[in-house]
């Protein structure tokens, strides 16, 4: 768990970072403090032809069939800084409201895929629900797959493999948290890890 | 200067008389020679190129009596007895080796008859050999061609050989007429000759016959070669046929071993068939299930923070500007109000 400005480890049920007293509210002031409504696909920046749209969508429609839990988003814009995409897909996953998630899934559940083609930098950001299951290390290996696609200006290619990577990850994550379900609690509260174990 | 001129006109007048004092009389023509020369019988140096004087006696043109009739004349023949006749000449032999009068000792016959066994395996062409003892005489009504003729049109092409034991000379070679006699015409002479010649550098009469035998299948062979090459083109020859019979018979061997294996196939076949479909639609199903899996995470307790209500978790920003440096490199792990420019 680390902040997204500063990007130090944080302690959990943390109101503000320790070190550089980052919250919630500051990237409100940076972005927008409004409820943003968007789609899952939002291709501000105009990265993907008509036909690119159609296969990033079936690829994240497939997803969703795999993991009906949860929800990948993808946001394409300018942002300025690089600094600015850790935070705002951090403020983006708490303030979208995603039009075409189904009710029932909260953004928890969503995986944000980030990317700013004029400073030429991508991110990606999980929820709450996934976050006992992931690491940082995983969420780099999923980037790393869409990089050289990202390198040679073929986005739809590098998201539909970085989803492919993640769906992998998960797979495999999903099995183990069946099988050995007390080695994701180490990071939960006592509460949470009582929960578990009984 | 003057005695120089004259011992030169002396030497000139006297060097024709010492040459005619040195050269022999020039050949004067008797009675006999002027009239054979008058008719043209006669031509002068015929004796220096017949070979000299012991050419005189007119050269004999006519053909050497062959081998064969020398070695009769040289010592009388008795013919073959009437009751080995029959034996010998009557069908086709069903072993390589004729001798029905036992002139081979039993372990020589044996060697023998294996060896040309051997050979009838590896060649299309067999071999017999007819065995006569050395002053023997076979019956003037039994000829070689006939013989071959009868018994050896049909069946598989041979070659069949009169020896005479202890006379490789006498030796008479005879090809069935399913071999293509043109074709083989100077090879059958040759590979007789050979096999005289391999058989006469030994002693013994037995030991004549097995390099007799050997040196011949060593021809057969060569034989069989240019056969090989010729008649492959030729559609239907006897070879081809024989090559074909002999296919014909490792595909039969082939069958056989097929059909002694045939009824295990037969009772392991349904269980065998209902097992690997069985095992195909395991995999298929596993496949299948693997393709429509759905996923699910346990819904844990995790603790809000920096006031989000929904997501925290930072993952990895990774930049894609260079196409030189790998992505772990570009990989953005520090704050940008953090890092140098």
């Amino acid at each position: 768990m680390k902040c997204p400005r500063c990007v130090q480890k944080i302690h959990r049920a943390a109101s503000a970072c320790p070190h550089c007293g980052f919250m919630l509210a500051d990237a409100d002031g940076l972005f927008s403090g409004r409820e943003l409504r968007l789609r899952c696909l939002a291709d501000t920046a105009g990265l993907l032809r008509h036909e690119e749209r159609d296969r990033v969508e079936a690829a994240m429609g497939q997803f969703r069939q795999r993991f009906p839990q949860l929800f990948v988003a993808i946001y394409t814009g300018a942002l300025g800084e690089a600094a600015h995409l850790r935070r705002f897909g951090f403020w983006l996953l708490n303030r979208a409201n995603f039009v075409d998630v189904p009710p029932d899934c909260s953004n928890a559940a969503g995986i944000l895929l980030t990317i700013d083609p004029e400073i030429k930098g991508a991110a990606m950001s999980i929820g709450y629900l996934l976050e006992p299951f992931l690491e940082e290390a995983d969420t780099f290996d999923c980037l790393a797959r869409a990089h050289s696609y990202f390198l040679e200006g073929r986005y739809a290619d590098g998201m539909i493999k970085a989803f492919e990577q993640l769906a992998w990850l998960l797979r495999k994550r999903s099995h183990q948290a069946k099988r050995h379900p007390r080695r994701f609690t180490r990071n939960l509260p006592p509460a949470a890890q009582e929960e578990v174990a009984r | 200067m003057k005695s120089v001129s004259w011992l030169m006109l002396a030497a000139c007048l006297a060097s024709p008389l010492l040459s005619a004092r040195d050269s022999s009389p020039l050949p004067t023509l008797s009675e006999s020679q002027r009239k054979a020369m008058a008719t043209s019988e006669w031509l002068a140096g015929s004796q220096v190129l017949a070979g000299g004087a012991d050419a005189e006696a007119p050269p004999d043109l006519g053909e050497a009596p062959p081998t064969a009739d020398l070695a009769m004349t040289q010592s009388p023949a008795a013919p073959v007895p009437e009751k080995y006749l029959a034996a010998y000449f009557d069908a086709r032999p069903e072993t390589f080796l004729i001798d029905p009068q036992g002139l081979l000792d039993e372990q020589s016959a044996h060697d023998l008859l294996g060896l040309l066994q051997v050979h009838a395996g590896d060649s299309p062409i067999d071999l017999f050999i007819y065995v006569f003892a050395k002053d023997q005489e076979i019956p003037g009504e039994v000829r070689g061609e006939e013989l071959s003729e009868r018994c050896f049109a049909t069946a598989r092409p041979a070659i069949l050989v009169y020896y005479f034991l202890g006379a490789p000379q006498l030796a008479v070679l005879y090809a069935s007429p399913s071999l293509p006699e043109t074709i083989l015409a100077a090879e059958q002479h040759q590979a007789l000759q050979s096999a005289i010649s391999k058989a006469s550098q030994s002693s013994s009469p037995t030991d004549q016959l097995k390099a007799f035998t050997v040196q011949l299948t060593k021809r057969i062979y060569r034989m069989e070669q240019m056969l090989h090459g010729i008649t492959d083109d030729a559609e239907g020859s006897k070879l081809a046929q024989i090559r074909a019979a002999k296919l014909a018979k490792k595909s039969s061997s082939f069958a056989a071993r097929l059909a002694r294996w045939r009824p295990l196939a037969q009772d392991l076949a349904i269980p065998g068939l209902l097992l690997a479909s069985m095992f195909a639609a395991i995999l298929g199903l596993i496949g299948w299930r693997r393709r429509r899996a759905v996923y699910r995470f346990p819904r844990l307790a995790v603790e809000p923070r920096l006031g989000g209500e929904y997501a925290a978790g930072v993952g990895a920003v990774i930049s894609f500007a260079s196409a030189n440096l790998p992505p772990a490199s570009q990989r953005r792990q520090v704050a940008d109000y953090l890092r140098r420019t």
